[in-house]
């Protein structure tokens, strides 16, 4: 299904796009996301929603504490994508040709990786990501056609932290942030949250711009 | 000239308003007027940013919202009337881009995007969550709302300023700083162009209008309310209406506002159809016609009138292009100049130190420029670099004085391009430079261009989008306000060496040098004696300027795309 959409998607409005820098297929997702939300509030109205599963409100107790069921089962299904993702970026062809292509696309070109493909690839397994988190939020939270904002500037803030093209980091980061913000949370009040978590990301871009775990990458 | 343009400019802006609004005399009529005039401000202003200085900013809404709150706290508790009020709220939202612009303009390309975008979202989660602002609730005005009238017409005249100031600072030297930072912020920073001060001029003044904005709208609702004033449609709509337009054009984001506002009024009932069509619209734009309506339409018809319109306007010879083909000037009557910086095209031989790596040949051309008093216009003592364990660079003397032209020849990793870089400033390392008596030593890379040393760099990177003649108004620009007379002082020497300029060249290789380029003189307007290298697609205007790239120290042409002239670089290459 994931793929029937992003196949032309990317052939069809990124790929042409990708010669001319960065900001143009940045901004055509982003007019894409504009897009979608208007069409799912058009069919779905913008209430609020949420997906019904039994074990949505189960909890377990561990060691005393009570956790929803659904924090734990989301939590071993991301550590798992990771672990997957890691692996095959690490130690299949694959892999290979994505870290070549995303470090020298026209030298990776002319090695005979197929550039375009692997970035198909790419936006595929991301998206595919992007839909298995989107799945899990549903389950654990209410949303709206207009709440992916958020987790993507929580994505953001994540791969930052983590720094970007790291996987472990990128799972270091993620945890990080959730526990800051449950701190400043808890100490400044809920509404905060998410403001600790962004301001959390800009210091970080500004002081450390290959993120905590990232390496320096020599000019 | 400029002011006809700017005539033009204002004319064209007058009547994209009457012609997009029906009735001016309907509240309904000035509402529309209203909206586009508010939105073309916005997108003008971002335009500003994004469009010529390549700075995409996500943060409209934070300003908007700054100088909405500012507005109504500063109405509500200090009792200010409504344009000193509406004021204050431009100048809080400058105050708050010059705090953050320290940490903001250290991320660069889609960094600064995305920091931009959550900086305006942690911005209004704060002023929700915060109390001293009314929280959620916000602040009510106490004042009577301005009526629509005195609120298009305040919209207006921030929209018009806003244009004409873009319109007068493109052809400004923070223009022409703007764009090549756009280009190429490295090679920019290289030439001379102080980024941050450039980035933080423009980032103001788009901050001020966006805060303007805020304020006109916290006067005109009556009410501030953090979901509203940092509502992420302020910034989705301004960007939205100055792509569609064209970005980095002045017409362009006036027009997508008038087209954008006019689509919202037909669609007011279907939000969400029109915010679909929006985003249809804006992909299709980006693929089409990524100049925007008002740009690709301008190119189009700049390609017709060449074409089809009366035989002056079309380009000579069959080949179409405006440009004679490209003959390197190889047996040019100037010399053929490596590395150099020079007030007059020559330099002296520099005995290098005995174990410096890079053996130094000089050749001193028959007739060369008589030297002024001999001193020397640059000198190297000890310089030296070391990176890790290599030292790549070791206690090169060297000395150049004018009229001479300094040759430096060196195998492979001999270390040539790092002591260019050292001379230069754009690596640190050790030892002493000198420049017409001065040390420059701690002088930074953006710095020293303006003290008179230029570059070139192996692989050309020119300016993407500017004309060859542009890179070179930078400097020369500046020398010209050092004073007609030319009366002594470092500025005064140096403006020969813009004028007349030597070329520093890191392979070691040979390069025409030109010939003409005294001649081209000081503004490098001149028509060129000497073909541009490649064609110009820009059209005969453009191509008037093109040949005076040769009168430019410091950003090469796109020499290196003439396959003639890259093979027998190639041969040069073999030969060392």
């Amino acid at each position: 299904m994931l793929v029937v959409i992003v196949l032309p998607l990317h052939r069809g409005l990124l790929e042409p796009l990708m010669a001319k820098g960065p900001e143009p297929a940045l901004l055509t997702t982003f007019a894409l996301s504009v897009i979608a939300q208007n069409l799912y509030i058009l069919f779905w109205s913008g209430d609020t929603q949420t997906l019904q599963a039994s074990y949505a409100t189960a909890s377990l107790t561990i060691g005393g504490l009570r956790v929803p069921a659904m924090y734990v089962i989301s939590f071993a299904i991301a550590l798992v994508l990771c672990g997957a993702v890691h692996l095959m970026i690490q130690r299949t062809g694959l892999g290979r040709e994505i870290r070549a292509s995303s470090e020298d696309s026209e030298a990776a070109a002319g090695l005979g990786v197929n550039v375009t493909r692997v970035r198909v690839f790419v936006y595929g397994i991301a998206a595919a990501c992007a839909a298995v988190g989107g799945v899990l939020v549903g389950i654990t939270f209410d949303f709206t056609p207009t709440s992916g904002l958020t987790y993507l500037l929580t994505g953001f803030a994540v791969v930052v932290l983590g720094g970007l093209g790291s996987v472990k980091g990128t799972l270091l980061g993620a945890i990080m942030l959730g526990v800051i913000e449950s701190v400043g949370g808890a100490f400044f009040g809920d509404g905060y949250r998410d403001l600790i978590g962004f301001v959390a990301f800009l210091i970080v871009l500004s002081l450390r711009p290959q993120g905590l775990f990232g390496r320096v990458l020599a000019q | 000239m400029t002011r006809r343009r700017a005539v033009a400019v204002l004319a064209t802006v007058v009547v994209v308003i009457l012609a997009t609004v029906p009735g001016l005399t309907s509240q309904y009529g000035l509402l529309v007027a209203f909206e586009i005039a508010q939105l073309a401000a916005l997108a003008q202003a971002w335009s500003l940013m994004a469009g010529y200085g390549g700075v995409v900013s996500l943060a409209v809404a934070a300003f908007v919202g700054v100088g909405s709150y500012a507005t109504a706290k500063l109405s509500v508790s200090a009792g200010l009337g409504l344009i000193p009020s509406i004021l204050a709220g431009g100048l809080f939202a400058v105050v708050f881009a010059l705090a953050v612009s320290v940490p903001m303009f250290r991320f660069r390309g889609l960094y600064f995007t995305i920091g931009s975008l959550v900086l305006a979202e942690a911005l209004g989660i704060f002023m929700s969550n915060y109390n001293g602002f009314g929280g959620n609730q916000g602040i009510t005005l106490t004042d009577t709302a301005p009526s629509a009238q005195t609120v298009y017409l305040l919209s207006l005249a921030l929209m018009v300023g806003i244009t004409l100031t873009v319109a007068w600072l493109v052809r400004s030297r923070l223009g022409l700083g703007l764009r090549a930072i756009r280009d190429d912020e490295d090679v920019a920073e290289r030439v001379g162009v102080r980024t941050f001060r450039t980035k933080l001029t423009a980032f103001v003044i788009a901050a001020f209008v966006m805060g303007v904005v805020g304020g006109i709208q916290a006067q005109r609702t009556g009410y501030v309310e953090p979901s509203g004033s940092f509502a992420l449609d302020w910034t989705i709509e301004a960007v939205n209406a100055a792509i569609i337009g064209g970005v980095g054009t002045i017409i362009g984001p006036l027009l997508g506002s008038g087209i954008s506002v006019m689509l919202s009024e037909r669609l007011a009932n279907y939000p969400e159809i029109h915010l679909t069509i929006l985003g249809v619209l804006l992909i299709a734009i980006i693929r089409l016609a990524p100049d925007g309506l008002w740009g690709t339409g301008c190119k189009l018809a700049r390609a017709g009138w060449r074409r089809y319109g009366p035989a002056w306007a079309r380009p000579a010879g069959d080949g179409g292009s405006g440009a004679v083909p490209a003959e390197a000037p190889a047996g040019a009557p100037a010399p053929a100049a490596a590395l150099a910086v020079a007030d007059a095209p020559a330099p002296a031989p520099a005995p290098a130190a005995a174990d410096a790596p890079a053996p130094v040949a000089t050749r001193r051309p028959a007739g060369a420029g008589t030297a002024r008093d001999g001193s020397p216009l640059l000198r190297a003592a000890g310089a030296g670099k070391t990176f890790g364990g290599v030292r790549a660079v070791d206690g090169v003397d060297l000395e150049l004085r004018p009229g001479e032209v300094l040759g430096m020849i060196g195998p492979n990793g001999a270390g040539k391009s790092t002591l260019i870089g050292l001379l230069s400033g754009a690596i640190s390392g050790d030892g002493t430079i000198e420049l017409f008596g001065e040390d420059v030593t701690a002088v930074s890379a953006q710095q020293r261009p303006r003290r008179g040393i230029g570059r070139t760099h192996q692989v050309p990177r020119p300016f993407g989008q500017m004309t060859h003649g542009e890179p070179a108004r930078r400097p020369v620009a500046r020398c010209q306000g050092a004073g007609p007379g030319g009366a002594g002082g470092v500025r005064a020497d140096t403006r020969p060496l813009r004028a007349e300029r030597v070329r520093a060249h890191p392979g070691g290789r040979s390069r025409p040098a030109a010939p003409q380029a005294a001649g081209t003189g000081p503004r490098a307007r001149g028509p060129p004696a000497d073909p541009p290298p490649r064609r110009d697609r820009r059209g005969p205007g453009r191509v008037r300027a093109a040949g005076a790239h040769r009168a430019d120290p410091l950003a090469p042409p796109g020499g290196g795309r003439d396959p003639d002239r890259r093979a027998r670089h190639r041969r040069h290459q073999g030969m060392l």
